[in-house]
């Protein structure tokens, strides 16, 4: 199976974080909480609406604003084929990164 | 939450408006409403200042991503579309071929006029300068009132406009029209060269591919060969440095080869000679006065033009205050290909040729459109479907004006080949030679227009269709408006409109054009020989002469100063008078032909009074004159034989009156016409030949004369040939209106036959019905090509009128014209209708044999 990007992967992230609570705020400001990134509103809903069409992720109408004519706002959660891909990753990362730590790197 | 509502933000408009536009629709709303949320959470917590400050940052920094991902849908969406396309291109065959077929016929033709007006419009503007090159060119106004605009000015004008007027960068003369025995001893032919000025290299783009630009023409006695007469004469040699003689002006060295002028040039390919070296020949070249030379202006970069053309006059006057004067003005360079002096040139069939690909496009997209619309009710249950499904109206809209600029793509990409294919037989219509090299500009036009064409013939169905009510289009209950049935018949009306149109104008001017090739001249034109004559030529003529006579295939040969078609050197006003001349009559344009005693015998025309020039009458030349008809009536002369007569102040007598002839083209009236009778000063040679041994006499004339005059080998040319090109624009035009009306006809009837087939499947069952009631086969066919019979007629009706007065107005251009008659307009009434049936009644007739029982078993 293909490997979802890094982008893809902190949004996925985000959403298993957040549970049933994730829509485009919530999402923005976890991504921001656990990786520093600022991703904007265009970006972000790209990200969500491809990988709606990929089957990674569920979109879920909530209630109605409670306000005049209010419309219901988009939820996110994660769908079978995004759960697999989050597993896929975090095994590709493992095996990437065996047998280094944090010192391999310094310079001698 | 109160608190929250008293602060109710307010978030600026603009960007809000923006991201409504970018977001899509899908997604619109949630991304509204965030931005909205942290909006007005920074709101309360920083303030408006940085409320706002975020808001804006944000959308800026979010309109990159917008973009992106819009465009990627966008273009996963064409995906889609085109998978739906194919699907349906490939179930209905037919249908797609009649709009593959005729969007790709209207584009190709479209896309070959393009290039034939890019290439009518590209001349003369490879010249560097061309934006500051002009041509002085005189006005006179004629006693009848018209304007008659001429590009001939006197020899002196060029310096003297270049010693007053500082704007000027550089002047050149331009002789063009005399013609010398060119080459070498061995091998000359009948040239015609240019004498210019030696700034002429400078002004144009001479390109030299031997030789020094700056020095070539410095000297007389030089002249600048182009490659194709230094390859005639020195093949294999380097032509620089050479000597080669020019007619009886001597020997003359080559200092210089260039390249000819290129196809898209107005200037013809000529070798060049110093003005200088025509002293030699004892010309005046600093005279004011008469004149037989182009003069072309180069100007300085700021100069004012009108305040420059106001001046010519004056310094023409300054210098030569004896003569008269006529207006003198300037016109670029650039215009002379496209404009002829006195109106008309290529530009008319510039504005011709474009108008009609544009009409023939539309036709192509009229049967789109006619098509989309009458089978909407087909597509209607799909439209249903995704409307039912959630598709936005606008979505809908843009899926199936996507599909027209789809199929538009597929027909242009086809065009192109086709245009390509083509591109020969427009090089052989036009007479131009077009190279298939599209540029980026040309290219970016061309797409332009494909795209264009897409749209214009799917708005309409693509409104019509995504309109449709989703419950009714999937019940099938969609029956399409009235407004669009009447518009289909409005469009095959104007379809056939077009046809009607241009298949009366291609009889219309193929009637005009045999009458021009066909009508009695007054003389007898066939099986004469043309041969061209320069001053030397001239003094071997006496030797021509008598050796030609004997040979019995030669009947009889004369010399004169016209070429019979397009040649003529005219006179007027107070330049004639004559004895008796009442003050009440001036004399129009009249022409004046050097001709020899044989000229009436080897014509065969016949005298209206007195005699032709003689042998007999020594005085003849010099002394006697001859006119013609036309002349003697508008001189008002009732026994002209024996009149004097006063030509620019020389002395003639009348001895005759020659019965009027046309001795110019048809496109012209008859006018006063004087013989007069010389030694020298002719420019032709005119033989009558015996019609059987041609090939024999021929090579007899050309081996006799290069005895005669070592080295000479003419050009022979026979004069009906010669005739038959002064109609050649004419000839083009029945070549070009046959294509267009062929491709009007073929388009429309495609169109007519994909309409009626479809019409005749949805009404299966009425002709079954109908039939089984009794109807005949004739009745049915009758019955279904009435609706198509009426718009037929209602085009030719209207347009009958229209193209009458349009021919009429055409054939104002001649004097003599034929009639056009009733029977071209019958003729072409006849044959649409006839087309239009047989587009509609082969469907008919194959839906009215079919069995009942076949088309009603399913009810």
């Amino acid at each position: 199976m293909k490997e979802i990007s890094k982008a893809e992967e902190m949004v996925l992230l985000a959403i298993w974080r957040l549970g049933d609570k994730a829509y485009g705020v919530s999402i923005r400001r976890q991504i921001r909480k656990d990786t520093g990134k600022d991703y904007t509103y265009g970006t972000l809903y790209g990200l969500l609406r491809q990988m709606d069409h990929k089957g990674y992720i569920q979109k879920i109408r909530g209630e109605p604003l409670p306000k005049k004519g209010g419309r219901s706002k988009s939820y996110y959660k994660l769908a079978p084929g995004g759960n697999r891909a989050l597993q896929d990753a975090m095994e590709l990362h493992k095996r990437m990164w065996k047998d280094i730590d944090e010192y391999s790197f310094e310079e001698s | 939450m109160s608190t929250l509502r008293s602060k109710d933000p307010n978030p600026p408009r603009l960007p809000e408006w923006i991201i409504q536009r970018l977001a899509w629709a899908e997604d619109r709303f949630s991304i509204q409403e965030n931005f909205h949320e942290e909006y007005t959470y920074i709101l309360e917590t920083g303030g408006r200042r940085s409320a706002d400050l975020w808001y804006w940052r944000q959308l800026i920094r979010s309109i990159f991503p917008f973009v992106k991902f819009s465009i990627y849908w966008r273009s996963v969406m064409i995906k889609n579309y085109l998978k739906l396309l194919f699907r349906s291109m490939n179930k209905h065959k037919g249908y797609s071929f009649i709009n593959i077929a005729g969007l790709t016929v209207g584009l190709a033709c479209f896309i070959l006029i393009s290039l034939w007006i890019s290439f009518e419009i590209s001349y003369d503007r490879f010249h560097e300068n061309r934006d500051n090159l002009y041509q002085v060119i005189g006005e006179n106004l004629l006693p009848n009132g018209d304007l008659h605009i001429f590009p001939n000015t006197p020899a002196a004008l060029a310096q003297a406009l270049k010693m007053e007027r500082p704007e000027i960068k550089n002047v050149s003369r331009s002789l063009e029209w005399l013609e010398f025995l060119l080459g070498t001893e061995e091998k000359r032919f009948l040239e015609r060269v240019r004498f210019v000025d030696p700034a002429f290299l400078q002004m144009f783009a001479v390109e030299f591919m031997k030789g020094n630009p700056k020095t070539a023409l410095s000297q007389p006695h030089s002249i600048i060969l182009t490659e194709n007469i230094a390859n005639k004469h020195f093949p294999d040699q380097d032509a620089l440095g050479q000597e080669i003689l020019v007619g009886q002006i001597g020997s003359f060295l080559v200092t210089g080869v260039i390249k000819g002028m290129p196809v898209n040039s107005s200037l013809r390919s000529l070798c060049l000679l110093p003005v200088e070296s025509l002293r030699d020949m004892g010309w005046d070249i600093d005279k004011w006065g008469g004149g037989n030379y182009h003069t072309y202006v180069h100007l300085e970069e700021e100069a004012n033009l009108e305040f420059f053309k106001a001046q010519i006059r004056g310094i023409y006057k300054k210098y030569a205050p004896n003569w008269e004067v006529s207006k003198l003005t300037l016109r670029p360079i650039t215009k002379i290909h496209l404009y002829d002096l006195n109106g008309g040139g290529p530009i008319v069939f510039v504005y011709v040729f474009s108008g009609l690909s544009i009409f023939i496009l539309l036709l192509a997209m009229v049967n789109f459109t006619n098509l989309s619309t009458a089978r909407s009710s087909l597509r209607a249950k799909e439209i249903g479907v995704r409307k039912a499904a959630g598709a936005y109206r606008q979505q809908l809209t843009w899926q199936i004006l996507m599909e027209s600029i789809l199929v538009a793509l597929f027909s242009g990409c086809f065009a192109v080949v086709i245009a390509y294919l083509l591109l020969p037989v427009l090089n052989q219509l036009t007479g131009a030679r077009i190279d298939f090299n599209v540029n980026g500009e040309m290219a970016l036009f061309l797409t332009g227009i494909v795209i264009l064409t897409g749209v214009i013939s799917g708005i309409y169905p693509a409104f019509i269709l995504s309109s449709m009510n989703p419950v009714r289009a999937i019940k099938g209950a969609v029956k399409p408006g009235k407004n669009s049935l009447l518009l289909r018949k409005v469009l095959i009306a104007f379809q056939f409109s077009l046809s009607i149109f241009m298949i009366i104008a291609m009889f219309g001017v193929n009637k005009q054009l045999k009458y021009l090739k066909t009508k009695e001249l007054g003389y007898n034109q066939g099986n004469v020989v043309a041969m061209g004559l320069d001053q030397e030529i001239s003094g071997h003529y006496r030797t021509i002469q008598t050796e030609f006579m004997r040979n019995p295939d030669i009947l009889s040969m004369t010399r004169c100063s016209s070429n019979m078609g397009t040649k003529s050197t005219t006179t007027g006003g107070d330049a004639v008078t004559w004895e008796g001349k009442p003050n009440s009559i001036e004399m129009p344009k009249t022409h004046l032909m050097r001709a020899d005693p044989e000229f009436l015998a080897t014509f065969q025309i016949d005298m209206l009074h007195g005699r032709f020039f003689s042998n007999e009458f020594p005085n003849d030349v010099m002394e006697s004159a001859v006119i013609n008809e036309t002349a003697m009536k508008t001189m008002d002369l009732k026994s002209p034989v024996g009149k004097r007569l006063t030509v620019w102040n020389q002395n003639f007598r009348i001895i005759g009156v020659i019965k009027d002839f046309h001795f110019y083209s048809l496109h012209d009236e008859i006018q006063p016409l004087i013989f007069i009778h010389r030694f020298a000063g002719y420019s032709q040679i005119f033989i009558r030949v015996n019609p059987q041994n041609i090939p024999e006499t021929m090579s007899f004339i050309q081996n006799k004369t290069k005895e005669i005059i070592p080295g000479y080998i003419p050009n022979l040319r026979f004069l009906d040939d010669n005739l038959d090109n002064i109609y050649i624009t004419e000839q083009r035009m029945v070549t070009g209106t046959r294509y267009f009306t062929f491709l009007a006809i073929f388009i429309s009837c495609i169109g007519l036959l994909g309409l009626a087939s479809f019409s005749v499947r949805q009404r299966t069952k009425e002709i079954a019905i109908r039939k089984v009631l009794g109807a005949s086969e004739g009745n049915i066919v009758l019955k279904l090509f009435k609706e198509t019979l009426v718009c037929v007629l209602a085009a030719n009706i209207v347009v009958c009128p229209i193209a009458y007065l349009v021919l009429q107005g055409w054939l104002q251009n001649y004097a003599y014209r034929t009639t056009l008659g009733i029977g071209i307009f019958i003729l072409a009434s006849l044959l649409t209708v006839v087309l239009a049936f047989l587009s509609v009644g082969w469907n008919v007739l194959k839906a009215s044999l079919e069995n009942p029982v076949d088309s009603l078993r399913y009810e």
